[in-house]
């Protein structure tokens, strides 16, 4: 056996061949990694011509390796023993193969050569493969996941059951079910009044004046409030709201919606012949002069209507009327109320609103 | 890096995430059991239709409609584009049940939604009742009304026009109970 060659960046611990010629070693580079050496022997060293082959092989195995073969790491043809050094790969032929053409006959040593190559991939481990090295990497990053998880569950589990808390009985009882009453069998809405639907202007009828008004409306109908009468349009910015029909009453508002110089407020009350409607008046001026928070009209004009009106100088103009009347449309007598609340500048307009729905109404 | 080192490595790793996950699962782990899952009980696929004829509530007939079964919710509406009188109502029933959680009972849970709502409550009712009367106008109300039983939560929306307030709630309350009841 030949003695541990001592190549500088290299240690050596087990020789895989003891040639005539020269030794081949396994060992591991300064960086940890897995090498395989070729070392002259004295008797190769001593001769000229084995030098020169080592040297020349070492140069193709620098520049040329083929497909299955380790490149040249590390070489020096004029040390006191000679050496070629390559990394060990699994699967690829190092340092060993430069063995056979030493002598200068080629094929003679190929039986050594498949020696020290089993002796390699017996005692090296296949991990040293690119796909072993990927599993043994995978293999080290799973397995402290694992760990990991199940430590977890186990920590997770006992801390579970030591806080787990016992079944709790509801913070309030739970009242007991009851029977419950049966559901209402007698309507329980009120009585809605009629719709009056689609409500012509009158055409023919005298104008009435309630008040002077020099101010002129649209001749465009508002046929469709949802009132027993009709009236005209008073201008292109006027809207109207559609509020509640109680069993009682209509409820209608219109508004100048523009700078909301003119709001009107009206109500309609069915009621039972003109004997009805003077009977129902004083609870029908309650309920829609509370409903729009309005002064009910006092003075009697005639026996079917009532007006009232405010206009002190350059405060707002405020009226309001009740009027009783049989609607042509409806075929029914109404109890009608209206409260208007205009501008100073607006007045004439309110005005011409009362006078219009006085003449609807007649 | 060489094998060896790499399984020495990787014990160490494992040794250190055994101690960090047992640690960390000890102080703040929970495992879920199925008790600990919430699943509310489910309601009948009839259940508004046996809530009953409700068509003394609206101006012309009415029938409740369902969707749903963890929560159900029947509706019903007659609007007055219909009728020949100023008449509207519309009515929604909405059931829901609850689940029980780790450390309360669903009948608990049902509670805490109960006393969300911050309407008046109703006394001498057969279960915890809270009320909300909104007048939207003469004679028109709405009812936005919620009791509970055990896991149950109803609430009830009733809108009509022209109604009395009481005639509105009481039929709220009528039906509020009934739904608590079917659904027991």
């Amino acid at each position: 056996m030949s003695t541990t060659p001592e190549i500088s960046g290299y240690s050596f611990g087990e020789q895989l061949l003891d040639h005539p010629l020269a030794s081949v070693w396994r060992g591991t580079s300064a960086s940890g990694m897995d090498v395989v050496a070729l070392v002259l022997s004295e008797t190769g060293a001593a001769d000229r011509a084995v030098r020169d082959r080592l040297a020349a092989s070492s140069r193709i195995a620098a520049v040329q390796s083929g497909p299955a073969e380790s490149p040249l790491w590390a070489a020096n043809p004029n040390a006191t023993r000679p050496y070629a050094v390559t990394q060990l790969a699994p699967g690829y032929s190092g340092a060993e193969r430069l063995l056979d053409p030493l002598d200068g006959v080629i094929g003679n040593d190929q039986s050594a050569i498949e020696e020290v190559r089993r002796r390699l991939d017996g005692g090296g481990t296949q991990a040293d493969s690119p796909a072993a090295g990927r599993r043994l990497w995978a293999a080290a990053i799973v397995i402290p996941l694992i760990v990991f998880v199940v430590a977890y569950s186990a920590g997770a589990a006992i801390n579970s059951a030591a806080a787990r808390p016992e079944p709790t009985s509801p913070k309030v009882p739970v009242p007991d079910a009851v029977q419950p009453t049966p559901l209402a069998s007698k309507k329980v809405l009120l009585p809605g009044i009629s719709k009056a639907g689609q409500v012509p202007l009158r055409s023919g009828v005298r104008p009435v004046s309630l008040v002077a008004s020099t101010s002129e409306l649209s001749p465009m109908p508002w046929d469709k409030l949802g009132l027993p009468f009709a009236m005209h349009i008073p201008g292109p910015e006027w809207l109207m709201k559609e509020l509640e029909e109680s069993s009682y009453s209509i409820y209608r508002q219109l508004l100048e919606a523009k700078r909301g110089t003119v709001v009107v407020a009206i109500a309609a009350h069915p009621c039972k012949g003109l004997a009805g409607c003077l009977a129902d008046r004083t609870e029908f001026d309650a309920r829609w002069s509370k409903r729009y928070g309005v002064a009910p009209p006092t003075t009697a004009r005639d026996g079917q209507t009532w007006f009232s009106e405010n206009a002190p100088e350059g405060e707002p103009y405020r009226a309001s009327l009740t009027r009783a009347f049989l609607s042509p449309a409806t075929g029914s007598w109404w109890l009608v109320g209206v409260a208007v609340n205009a501008d100073p500048a607006s007045a004439g307009t309110a005005q011409a609103i009362l006078n219009d729905i006085r003449t609807q109404t007649s | 890096m060489q094998p060896r080192k790499l399984l020495r490595a990787t014990g160490i790793a494992a040794g250190i995430a055994a101690l960090a996950g047992f640690g960390i699962g000890l102080a703040a782990g929970r495992t879920q059991q199925p008790e600990d899952l919430p699943v509310a009980r489910k309601l009948p696929a009839d259940l508004c239709a046996r809530l009953g004829d409700v068509s003394a509530l609206f101006p012309g007939p009415a029938e409740l409609q369902q969707t749903g079964r963890a929560e159900v919710r029947c509706t019903a509406e007659v609007a007055e584009a219909g009728q020949p009188t100023h008449s509207e109502a519309r009515l929604t029933v909405v059931i829901r049940t609850h689940a029980s959680r780790t450390g309360s009972t669903a009948a608990d849970a049902a509670r805490t939604e109960f006393d969300d709502k911050t309407w008046p409550v109703v006394e001498n009712r057969p279960y915890p009742t809270k009320v909300d009367a909104d007048e939207q106008g003469e004679d028109v109300w709405e009812i936005k009304l919620v009791t509970t039983r055990g896991d149950v939560v109803v609430e009830v929306t009733y809108y009509a026009s022209p109604i009395t307030q009481e005639a509105a709630q009481t039929a709220a309350l009528a039906v509020g109970e009934k739904a608590v009841w079917e659904a027991r």
